[in-house]
């Protein structure tokens, strides 16, 4: 999102290293071959409704926590 | 970018496409040495490519194949487009994307891989194909003017550059406003160690 995406979407998943004639050694951390689509906002104001709907309120007593957390949520590999 | 350059993960940036540079070359010079992953026409089959994609197109490049993905799965590209395939490799999916704009659309394939663009280039010459060109040029500095394209397709290539978000945001900018990414990569279900990411052989291997 942060790049300027809209509307991103998984749409394909599956184990594709399975077979291969070597063993990868990223394997043990699941790794899955994906298909996924964005769009480019078309423009500012699609991309500000877009940062709209993905705000939400922390209640205070989780603020702390939210933030501490952040950054540990990486999903590419590795 | 410097060579040098020590990324947030302590990863050195130059040791680290070197070391992919040196992986794709093998596989763009001896695709059917084995790897860790699966090459060629099989694993387009895998992949859900369709046989008329491929149809005309040469065994050579064919071969040298190694996506994760099927970036045309997602939908069909439309006779005229304009396309940026981001790590193009051994160009299949450039050549695929050229066959897909026809004529009247245009194709630019970006790899870092001296050998792999060798072998695109030749392909696009032995297809007859001359809407595709294909540059040297890195995912976070591609060579492209702003919005010129239609779509960013790219395939088992963000999961090997450490600043994806710096790549995405590459893509952005050559896209035209509303623009389409379609893209086939990697994803991990259990998250990597910090210590495990400095590992190049991790990266490439």
């Amino acid at each position: 999102m942060a790049a300027g995406f809209v509307d991103f979407e998984i749409t394909w998943q599956a184990d594709v290293f399975s077979g291969a004639p070597q063993e990868s050694s990223a394997a043990e951390f699941g790794t899955l071959g994906i298909t996924f689509r964005a769009r480019k906002a078309a423009d500012e104001q699609e991309w500000q409704a877009a940062l709209v709907s993905l705000s939400c309120e922390v209640p205070t007593p989780l603020e702390g926590l939210a933030s501490s957390d952040a950054g540990n949520n990486g999903s590419l590999s590795p | 970018m410097s060579d040098s350059l020590q990324t947030e993960l302590g990863l050195d940036l130059g040791q680290l496409r070197q070391a992919i540079q040196e992986e794709y070359t093998a596989v763009a010079r001896d695709p059917g040495r084995g790897y860790h992953f699966h090459t060629g026409r099989p694993l387009a089959n895998m992949l859900g490519y369709d046989e008329g994609w491929l149809e005309g197109l040469p065994a050579g490049s064919i071969a040298s194949f190694a996506g994760t993905g099927n970036p045309f799965r997602i939908g069909l590209l439309r006779p005229g487009e304009r396309v940026v395939d981001v790590g193009s490799g051994a160009g299949i999916d450039s050549l695929i994307a050229a066959k897909m704009v026809g004529p009247d659309g245009h194709v630019i394939g970006v790899d870092m891989t001296p050998a792999m663009l060798e072998r695109a280039r030749r392909s696009a010459n032995e297809a007859a194909l001359g809407h595709v060109e294909f540059h040297a040029g890195l995912a976070e500095s591609l060579p492209v003017p702003d919005g010129w394209a239609d779509v960013v397709i790219s395939n088992g290539v963000l999961n090997l550059l450490p600043d994806k978000l710096a790549a995405l945001q590459e893509m952005a900018r050559v896209l035209k406003p509303a623009g389409r990414l379609q893209i086939g990569d990697i994803l991990v279900q259990q998250a990597v160690p910090a210590d495990a990411k400095q590992q190049i052989d991790l990266w490439t291997g």
